[in-house]
């Protein structure tokens, strides 16, 4: 008995060393396979999320046409004429009825005018040094052919 | 034959053996020699080859590592502006936290070999599987850019690891500038429509202004339309144009079988109650308010029979046809012509003074019936010529268009209003400037039969026609003076005249009583030709530079499913020198988020709308040209925020030639979006029965992500390490 289990221990450890090998090859491989790209596959895109929503699908004629033609007040907005316009256009006593506080206020602050001559004016210089520089690469130009010319 | 050669060999002298001896010896010495060189050199060269090899080796790893800096590059470019993806999402996180400028990272995250597939792929075609890439991302804020929404300027850091049994790690590192840009401008996107010069043409009767304005249900919140009186012509009424003392007005006419909706219970449509029914009938249709026939002799004390009434033509007329009249009895002392007579002279000429025409009018007082109502300009000007207001009654008005035309001929043009709330009238938008509503108030005295008591007892009746109450700029007769009581809340005058002083903003919001000649809504009373779209002086938030039209259409103009697609990436700025146009009429579709600046030149646009309506948003600005509207088909629709504005170095004159504005090219024109211009040149360029239709998007006024993360096309720092 205790030789025939000494026999046996080698080859059981044999075969598990086998299998081992197997399925470690087996994990390998699919593993590889799976990472391989087939050629015109997107590849898996940084980080791994769903890229949708904001670059969802196009947008198709039917929805565009629609933003244009078909839009309709909210029942809950403000009707005209509800009032006694009469009254209404005459009568300089009463309160107007803006709510323009509803809109936080970065809504009513517009950004300087000075803001816009500044940048015109280093638009102006960009240009005159692009000006000058493209006329500085032409002479050089111009003086390179003639060294050429004279040699 | 052997035993020769064996004898032979064994009779060799002594001296042939040592010779023997050192051949094989420097055989021998040269052997080891060759040995010992050929050992050496095939160490040496080994090593060498084993340098060359290990450098090949590691230039092959290098380009594999850029490959995965690559992948991994496209991968921030695809998910930097899908806030669906983490690195998206901590984008947006960091912008809406507004933080302050300074180093900050504000994002970072380790690649795994697993998620470069494409990298690892090219590795184990080249390398087997000896090798794998992996990567580090992380992206640094420097410097916040002030402007109306702020932006932020940083740098992206991709490093590239590969790993070898061969070779000690490489690391490659590469930094390219990354811009996070808010693309909108509160101020401006709250409007659907801003124009700063004056348009006399806003109520053409032909072309029409379409507005619709957001609709949201919360009841505070609209759209906005500024119109402008700048570059108003001087005229005698406003001699320094928009300049002068008082504020020139940009009047609206209302056009009331459209508008109708608009005002509600005052718009009650009926024909006048004339004693001549054919009065009755002319009037039918053409008034949207009346009110009944008011007895004059209510009012009769507010008017002195002598002083104000002989200078009413009508009046005097008449007085005339009775002198005439009775003229021919002027001579028989105890008639009635020669009692009028006699009476004519006492007065020496001026019917005030004259008892005679003091008495009819007295009498004409207490038969008179005085009647009103509200028309539009389009009822007086009529359809080919013919209108009501030719008929007696109603010509009152008359005389303020022929006051005016000398005055100041702008009052004159008028038609119908634009539709600034939406083809419903229904959608609430609140109207800045100096804009007026106008409609026109026509008053008359009705035909009146009167027994006049003469001298002596004597009666005689007499019927008068209806006397017209002509509009007085300055009042010179009853018609022009306040009357006490009013007829009724509207009405302290009676004369015919226009109403324009009322804002357009009573229509929805009630009455105001500013009368609003800046954009209310700026803080700080900016004019309005002192706005302009949001701009960075420093540039730093422009993306994309281009020294001309033909590079910018080179770079960004992909055909994309065989179509032209304009390829947006955050604000890209045109410097063309110039002021070449920029076509964009072959292109119909774009996508990302972006905004075109032209510093100089027009822009040509012709169908244009987004891949994906609420993903993607484009803007405009032309800062010296105009939006030019091309294309092959009769109705245009542009999906942009379009503005064309120049800046002057006195914004309040500016020259209209060199203002800019929108040619719509004889098309009809939808804009889903907003308009901001300088001069809408009179409509001139939409073709009569045209339509210029402004979309208000919602998606512009309160845009949930207005930003555009761009990337840098050139690295701004590249470093190798081979041995990390």
């Amino acid at each position: 008995m205790h030789r025939r289990t000494q026999g046996f221990v080698p080859l059981l450890g044999i075969l598990v060393s086998l299998l081992l090998l197997l399925s470690l090859f087996l994990v390998f491989r699919g593993a590889g396979s799976g990472k391989k790209l087939s050629p015109g596959e997107r590849p898996v895109l940084l980080p791994q999320e769903e890229v949708s929503g904001e670059s969802s699908g196009p947008t198709d004629e039917e929805t565009l046409t629609a933003a244009i033609t078909a839009r309709k007040a909210s029942e809950k907005q403000i009707r005209p004429g509800t009032n006694d316009l009469s009254e209404l256009f005459f009568d300089s006593n009463r309160a107007f009825m803006t709510e323009l506080d509803k809109l936080p206020p970065e809504y009513y602050a517009p950004q300087s005018v000075d803001t816009t001559r500044n940048g015109l004016l280093l638009l102006e210089d960009i240009r005159k040094a692009s000006d000058e520089a493209e006329k500085a690469r032409q002479s050089s130009l111009r003086l390179l052919e003639r060294e050429g010319a004279a040699r | 034959m052997r035993h020769p050669v064996k004898s032979q060999t064994q009779t060799l002298p002594a001296g042939a053996h040592a010779r023997r001896g050192f051949v094989l010896f420097f055989v021998c010495v040269f052997a080891l020699m060759m040995m010992v060189l050929l050992i050496g050199l095939n160490v040496h060269k080994s090593g060498e080859i084993l340098q060359l090899s290990r450098s090949i080796e590691q230039e092959r790893i290098v380009f594999l590592v850029q490959a995965g800096i690559n992948e991994m590059l496209a991968g921030v470019k695809a998910g930097v502006n899908d806030r669906n993806t983490q690195i998206g999402r901590e984008i947006a996180e960091f912008w809406k936290l507004n933080p302050a400028g300074g180093n900050k990272v504000i994002y970072e995250a380790e690649i795994p070999a697993a998620r470069l597939p494409v990298a690892n792929g090219l590795v184990r075609d080249y390398l087997g599987a000896s090798a794998e890439i992996s990567g580090r991302i992380s992206i640094t804020v420097i410097d916040k850019i002030a402007a109306p929404r702020p932006s932020y300027i940083g740098y992206l850091e991709i490093v590239g690891k590969a790993k070898s049994r061969d070779v000690p790690e490489i690391r490659l590192k590469e930094r390219r500038e990354i811009r996070i840009v808010d693309l909108s401008y509160p101020f401006v996107d709250k409007y659907a429509l801003f124009v700063k010069s004056f348009c006399r043409q806003l109520s053409h009767p032909k072309k029409k202004i379409i507005v619709k304005g957001i609709a949201p249900d919360d009841p505070g919140i609209y759209s906005y339309v500024y119109l402008g009186n700048r570059s108003y012509p001087p005229c005698p009424e406003f001699p320094q144009g928009a300049k002068s003392a008082k504020t020139p007005p940009v009047l609206l006419d209302l056009f009331f079988r459209d508008d109708h909706h608009l005002l509600g219970s005052f718009y009650r449509p009926a024909p006048f109650q004339t004693v001549d029914p054919r009065f009755e009938q002319v009037s039918a249709g053409n008034f949207f308010f009346v009110i009944p026939p008011f007895d004059f002799k209510t009012i009769a004390n507010s008017y002195s029979v002598s002083t104000d009434f002989h200078n009413t033509p009508e009046l005097v007329n008449i007085y005339k046809s009775i002198l005439k009249t009775s003229s021919n009895y002027a001579g028989t002392e105890g008639t009635l012509g020669y009692m009028i007579a006699k009476d004519y002279q006492k007065a020496g000429g001026n019917p005030g003074n004259s008892e005679v025409f003091r008495s009819m009018v007295y009498s004409l007082m207490q038969n008179w019936k005085y009647q009103y109502g509200y028309t539009d300009y389009a009822s007086i000007a009529g359809d080919s010529g013919s209108s009501f207001v030719k008929e007696h009654p109603f010509s009152g008005i008359g005389e303020y268009f022929v006051e005016y035309s000398t005055r100041n001929p702008q009052r004159l043009v008028g038609g119908k209003m634009p539709v600034l709330f939406g083809e419903g009238r229904d959608i609430p938008v609140y109207v800045e400037g100096p804009v007026f509503l106008r409609f026109f108030k026509i008053a008359f005295l009705d035909q009146a039969k009167v027994k006049f008591e003469l001298f002596g007892g004597e009666t005689m009746d007499v019927t008068f026609p209806p006397v017209p109450l002509f509009y007085e700029e300055k009042p010179e007769t009853f018609a022009g003076k306040t009357c006490s009581p009013q007829i009724d809340e509207r009405t302290k005058v009676l004369m015919s005249a226009p109403i324009e002083s009322l804002s357009v903003n009573n229509l929805f919001f009630g009455a105001n009583v500013k009368k609003p000649k800046t954009p209310t809504s700026v803080s700080g009373g900016v004019e309005g030709y002192d706005v302009f779209p949001a701009f960075d002086p420093t540039l730093r938030s422009v993306a994309h530079l281009y020294k001309s039209v033909g590079d910018f259409v080179n770079e960004r103009i992909k055909m994309i499913g065989g179509k032209k697609v304009l390829d947006l990436d955050g604000v890209s700025m045109i410097l063309d020198p110039a002021g070449a146009p920029l076509d964009l009429s072959s292109v119909e579709k774009y996508r990302g988020k972006g905004r075109i600046i032209l510093q100089r030149g027009n822009c040509i646009v012709g169908n244009l709308s987004p891949i994906s309506l609420h993903a993607d948003t484009l803007g405009i600005y032309l800062m010296f040209g105009n939006i030019v509207v091309k294309s092959s088909a009769s109705v245009v629709s542009i999906y942009a925020s379009l503005a064309a504005s120049t800046n002057f170095r006195d914004n309040s004159s500016s020259s209209v030639s060199a203002e800019s504005g929108i040619d719509c090219g004889g098309k009809s024109v939808n804009i889903y979006g907003n308009l901001f211009v300088d001069n809408l040149f009179d409509l001139r360029t939409l073709p009569d029965g045209g339509k210029l239709t402004i979309v208000h998007d919602p998606n512009l006024y309160f845009p949930a992500y207005p930003v555009r993360v761009s990337i840098g096309e050139a690295r701004s720092l590249m470093a190798v390490d081979y041995d990390a």
